[in-house]
């Protein structure tokens, strides 16, 4: 059995489509901007936002960035492996991954990365879990992106707490 | 042959079943007309396919709070009565594909297992549900040969 995003590439880049706008909207929610707000800061009419958001399937990587930016985002493409080659379970969402970014502290540069991922590790060899975990937020604050409503999005969560219990 | 008065078929083109939690199927049922979920799926152009199989991933893969893709009703609506009902539709909605459904539990040992049965199809142009679409899903969910068959299905999952 293939998922649907396997029956051509319209299919899967719909859904990667529909993944960007969902992750776009839920950012600038955390942002207090709505539709109207996006459609003034990128000079189109609202209706040319919602069209947009609601066929997402003709975005390019262009207009992705030229979306993002007028929020006042950024926007990555990421390549994965999910042991998934047949595309039997279609792609992973793009919140995911930004969520998965959030838990570790949203680091930006190799070494932050490597002091997460050493964090990490002692969090699953059962060291001091809770503090090291907390130390790899604490460490990445000061460099999130300056903007005080992003940060805020970042609370503990049931999540957390089930990441803190595995590697308890 | 076994006879059956209804059975259940797998949603085309997704896993039958994603992390023990959750699965879709379509409830087919030859003797009841109400039952049209699965033939009207199959008749729709693919552009509204991929908004409603995009809905179904978000379901599937546990991205609850998406009402523009999919909801419940809770029991402050309805006086509770459709809290095991569901529904999916494309985003934009347009033209206000619908695809309703209910939830069940099909296995006690498996307690985080969801299914998702589509029952019937609508097309609407108005945000206010058709109750009348609920009542009709909901007495179909009811059924002794309905529960059945979600039975029936779910010991074939795994």
């Amino acid at each position: 059995m293939k998922h649907w995003t396997e029956q051509d590439i319209e299919s899967f880049r719909y859904r990667l489509g529909s993944d960007f706008i969902e992750d776009l909207e839920a950012n600038m929610k955390a942002l207090g901007l709505n539709h109207a707000s996006l459609a003034q800061r990128k000079g189109v009419s609202q209706a040319r936002v919602s069209q947009v958001f609601n066929d997402p399937g003709n975005l390019t990587l262009e207009s992705m960035i030229e979306w993002t930016r007028a929020a006042g985002l950024k926007v990555s493409v990421v390549v994965y492996d999910d042991e998934d080659a047949k595309n039997e379970l279609g792609p992973i969402p793009a919140e995911v991954f930004q969520r998965c970014w959030e838990l570790c502290g949203k680091p930006s540069t190799q070494w932050q990365l490597e002091e997460v991922s050493t964090g990490m590790f002692s969090m699953a060899a059962g060291e001091q879990s809770e503090v090291v975990f907390s130390d790899a937020i604490a460490f990445a604050e000061p460099v999130s992106t300056g903007n005080a409503a992003a940060q805020s999005q970042y609370s503990p969560k049931p999540s957390d707490e089930a990441i803190l219990e595995l590697a308890a | 042959m076994e006879h059956r008065v209804c059975w259940l078929e797998a949603v085309p083109d997704h896993p039958p079943l994603r992390d023990q939690r959750r699965g879709l199927a379509f409830l087919v049922h030859p003797k009841d007309k109400r039952v049209t979920a699965k033939d009207s799926f199959s008749g729709l152009p693919s552009q509204i396919k991929k908004k409603l199989n995009t809905s179904m991933d978000y379901w599937l893969g546990g991205f609850d709070n998406k009402p523009g893709h999919h909801h419940g009703w809770d029991k402050s609506e309805y006086s509770g009565k459709y809290v095991m009902l569901w529904v999916f539709k494309c985003r934009d909605d347009q033209a206000g594909h619908r695809f309703y459904g209910f939830m069940q539990n099909p296995d006690p040992k498996r307690p985080r297992l969801r299914l998702c049965v589509l029952v019937e199809y609508a097309s609407k142009d108005q945000n206010q549900t058709d109750e009348s679409i609920l009542q009709r899903v909901e007495s179909i969910r009811i059924q002794p040969a309905v529960k059945k068959a979600v039975e029936a299905y779910a010991c074939r999952l795994s």
